[in-house]
């Protein structure tokens, strides 16, 4: 029988209506991560739309899409094979101490993970939640959906969360930066980085998958695909399979995510506390994490007797590469001849791989 | 298991994982350096004179 959907429309789809157009206005107008937010926002206005039966099983397009490749891991893991072809681990592999930044600004993954113990969730949610911390959208949404595939109202939440932060990484972390270091420190200039050969570079991604591989096998996945991405890039001689990992399969992944992101975010899977309670945990998990790496900044300003700038550890969270970006302009702004974007960006690529083992250990413990 | 030991074994695990990966890094890094670099150079150095010297007409 024919029904008009005006009528059956309900307050809570009224409401996300509302937010998918934010969502949209957002990316289109304020440009905030548009390529993510303009397919997700508009899903969103699909999936609330009553009677379309767009998000049901087993046919529905958004039913379809997020069950057979979101809920799977198979979209998020893709994106990640297109950052692999996107990143230069160069400034990494220069310094390579600057793993240990990455590794320190995780730890607002697990302290996020106990306040949200203490909030009431229940360890798996409080995982998926503690995954923000890593700044890192699509290992928080593999994470989810290996930790939580049951729950899509904690993974929409967990979703929105990591990829609004993530947009308002020069939002958050310079006061957090600046109330952990001097003037002084910010005005630290540092040298030259050494020249990274392609050996190098293509031993790399071969190395770090079978390290990571033997200790921490759930990471793979997530590990696995970054860096064959990016051997795709270092090779030299798989440039096509770059271009298309970098380009038209990132974008169809991309795509394909916004759409099956709009699926969970329907008005009775998204509108309830528990929401807002995943909202603020995702800021106190962020916050966590900048602090975390600005702190073992601190140390290595320390250590190196003062010719390490600590701002750096700030951007071993992975939002790679807004982190490193925020640090160079602080760095920039105390001392204008100051240049430490390359510097940051060893602990920002760091914060990747740290950021997916911490999501394979929590995998591994709890799925 | 409790929220603490995930926390425990969780924190212990990537500080462990990158560690490792740190010196291996420092440690392949020495050793590419050290044994393949050179030999790379002078063959790409050799490879750069005789194109210059075909670009010239030479043999």
């Amino acid at each position: 029988m024919f029904e008009v959907g005006l009528f059956a429309i309900s307050w809570q789809e009224v409401a996300m209506l509302t937010i998918g157009l934010l969502l949209v206005y957002l990316g289109i107008a304020k440009r905030m991560e548009p390529l993510l937010l303009g397919p997700i926002g508009f899903a969103v206005i699909l999936a609330n739309l009553p009677l379309t039966g767009i998000t049901e099983a087993p046919s529905g397009l958004l039913y379809v899409v997020y069950d057979q490749l979101i809920g799977t891991g198979i979209i998020p893991l893709i994106i990640f094979l297109g950052i692999g072809t996107m990143t230069d681990f160069s400034p990494l592999l220069a310094n390579p101490k600057t793993f240990l930044l990455g590794a320190a600004a995780q730890v607002g993954i697990f302290l996020a993970l106990g306040l949200a113990i203490i909030v009431g969730f229940d360890l798996n949610a409080a995982a998926s939640i503690g995954i923000i911390g890593g700044a890192d959208g699509p290992t928080a949404i593999y994470a989810a959906t290996q930790l939580v595939g049951e729950r899509p109202e904690i993974i929409a939440a967990v979703t929105v969360s990591a990829y609004s932060y993530m947009a308002l990484v020069p939002i958050i972390q310079p006061p957090i930066i600046k109330a952990l270091t001097t003037e002084e420190q910010r005005q630290i200039r540092m040298g030259k980085m050494r020249e990274v050969s392609q050996i190098e570079k293509i031993v790399f991604p071969i190395g770090v998958t079978i390290i990571v591989g033997l200790i921490v096998p759930s990471a793979l996945p997530l590990v696995g695909m970054l860096m064959i991405g990016n051997l795709f890039q270092t090779s030299g001689v798989m440039d096509r399979l770059s271009d298309t990992g970098g380009n038209a399969l990132m974008d169809i992944a991309t795509i394909m995510l916004g759409l099956g992101v709009g699926f969970l975010m329907t008005g009775g899977t998204f509108i309830r506390i528990s929401t807002l309670k995943i909202l603020f945990l995702g800021v106190f998990a962020f916050a966590t994490a900048t602090a975390g790496g600005t702190l073992f900044g601190q140390l290595y300003y320390k250590l190196s007797n003062g010719k390490v700038n600590p701002m750096i550890g700030a951007a071993g969270v992975s939002a790679v590469p807004m982190a490193s970006r925020v640090v160079q302009k602080m760095g920039q702004k105390e001392d204008a001849g100051s240049h430490l974007l390359m510097h940051a960006m060893g602990p920002n690529v760091a914060g990747v791989i740290g950021s997916a083992t911490a999501a394979g250990i929590l995998i591994g413990l709890l799925a | 298991m409790s929220p603490l030991e995930v926390i425990v074994i969780g924190i212990g695990v990537v500080f462990l994982t990158l560690t490792i990966l740190t010196a291996s890094t420092y440690l392949f890094g020495k050793v590419i350096n050290e044994f393949f670099i050179e030999e790379e150079d002078e063959k790409e150095k050799i490879a750069a004179i005789v194109a210059a010297v075909q670009s010239r007409g030479g043999r």
